[in-house]
């Protein structure tokens, strides 16, 4: 085949994927509170919050995923996407809250064996 | 100025890892060694009540070993500072001490004598005394280091409040919840002191709420602060983050009635389920306001 067919190919397919790329898909866009089943938390010091799974009645919003957190904390890191300002950015960062819940006397109870 | 504060509050907000939180799991672990050991000695002395009546009993190594392992796993977890990890483990080694239970009565049913039975029950109250002794050591260690944890709980949540308070939210509530915390200090070596689980297990119980509620509290707080900043603003997604808002509140309002504190736990799995129903209707709660921040980012 002749080299500039190829490299013509090749520039075409690169444009395909890199040149109709857009914004990234907002994780949580459009879904709402009150139609979002979460599963069961997972309270591990480095655990990520509960998938949530989005109704399948009229929803056209994108399944919420998020990343694994390295902090102790349950709280969640996302890759920072927006380009806010800083005052909106001052009252966006008020609103992280730790996730994790405390132990409550497990294994204060552990039963021994004792005479039948 | 204001960007320094906020940023002392993320921090606060992750917070650092409790220094205490080690102490206080690996004392835990070294009471639940203190029912392993039981069992491993309780088991060798019954063995020997077996050969010296001359009665065959089971082979319970591998019981031994599963718990022996259980444990190795608790204490990794403790010194790993992992309360989830602690947690399950805790789960494992109660499952197993419970099949080897189960083994020991059905093999009591197999050709036991009355004089190996007494045998046995002579040979108990020397081990019982031991184990109690071993317990109290780790309950005293376990005291020590929950004073610590929960002092550094209420540091931290007295500088959230301060940094919140400086941004201009109203933080009364916060405020009531490490009141609250305040007297649940004074109650540390009074409970512990019993060395009853059951009372041991009533200030964890009430520990466990608080955390929840000054969380709750703290929702409450930064969602009213918000709603008219958001209510001024261009943000792009203004109208849902109104709408999202307003369904949290209320809901935080309403889990805020429902959990309401009380230092008076009665029935300690009464109270348990309750705090098993405030985490889990809770945890949505949480992990709303978390995501709120992302929507607050994107329409900006």
């Amino acid at each position: 085949m002749d080299i500039k067919i190829v490299l013509l190919l090749v520039l075409g397919v690169s444009f395909l994927f890199f040149g109709c790329a857009g914004k990234k898909a907002n994780p949580n866009e459009g879904v709402k509170y009150d139609e979002i089943e979460s599963t069961e938390p997972d309270d591990s010091v480095t655990s990520p919050p509960a998938e949530e799974e989005v109704s399948d009645d009229d929803s056209t919003y994108v399944e919420a995923e998020t990343e694994e957190d390295d902090s102790d904390e349950g709280t969640v890191e996302h890759e920072e996407e927006f380009e806010a300002d800083e005052e909106t950015e001052d009252l966006a960062d008020l609103f992280v809250i730790d996730t994790d819940k405390p132990l409550e006397g497990e294994g204060l109870d552990v039963k021994s064996p004792e005479q039948e | 100025m204001r960007l320094i504060l906020v940023m002392l509050l993320m921090i606060a907000g992750m917070s650092f890892a409790n220094d205490a939180l080690s102490d206080v799991l690996e004392a835990r672990a070294d009471y639940v060694s203190c029912d392993v050991d039981y069992a491993k000695d309780w088991l060798s002395m019954r063995e020997s009540c077996g050969v010296e009546e001359n009665v065959s009993v089971f082979d319970s190594s591998s019981y031994v070993e599963d718990l022996e392992d259980d444990l190795d796993d608790i204490y990794d977890a403790a010194k790993d500072g992992n309360r989830f990890s602690f947690g399950l483990n805790i789960l494992e080694i109660a499952g197993d001490s419970l099949k080897l239970i189960g083994e020991v009565v059905k093999d009591a049913l197999d050709h036991k004598t009355f004089a190996f039975f007494s045998c046995v029950r002579e040979g108990e109250p020397s081990l019982k005394d031991d184990r109690t002794d071993c317990r109290e050591d780790a309950i005293d260690k376990e005291k020590t280091a929950a004073e610590d944890y929960v002092e550094f709980e209420l540091d931290e949540a007295n500088e959230e409040i301060a940094i919140l308070d400086a941004t201009g939210v109203e933080t009364s509530g916060m405020e009531e919840i490490v009141e609250y915390g305040e007297e649940l200090i004074e109650d540390i070596d009074p409970g512990y002191s019993t060395y009853d689980p059951q009372e041991i297990q009533k200030l964890h119980l009430r520990h466990s709420r608080l955390v929840f509620l000054f969380r709750a509290e703290q929702m409450l707080a930064v969602l009213n602060y918000a709603e008219p900043i958001i209510e001024a603003s261009n943000n792009d997604n203004k109208e849902e983050i109104l709408d999202r808002e307003d369904a949290l509140r209320e809901d935080v309002e309403d889990l805020l009635d429902m959990c309401e504190y009380s230092d008076e736990v009665e029935v300690n799995s009464d109270y348990a389920k309750e705090n098993l129903e405030c985490w889990e209707d809770g945890m949505d709660a949480l992990e709303e306001f978390n995501d709120l921040r992302w929507l607050i980012l994107e329409g900006a």
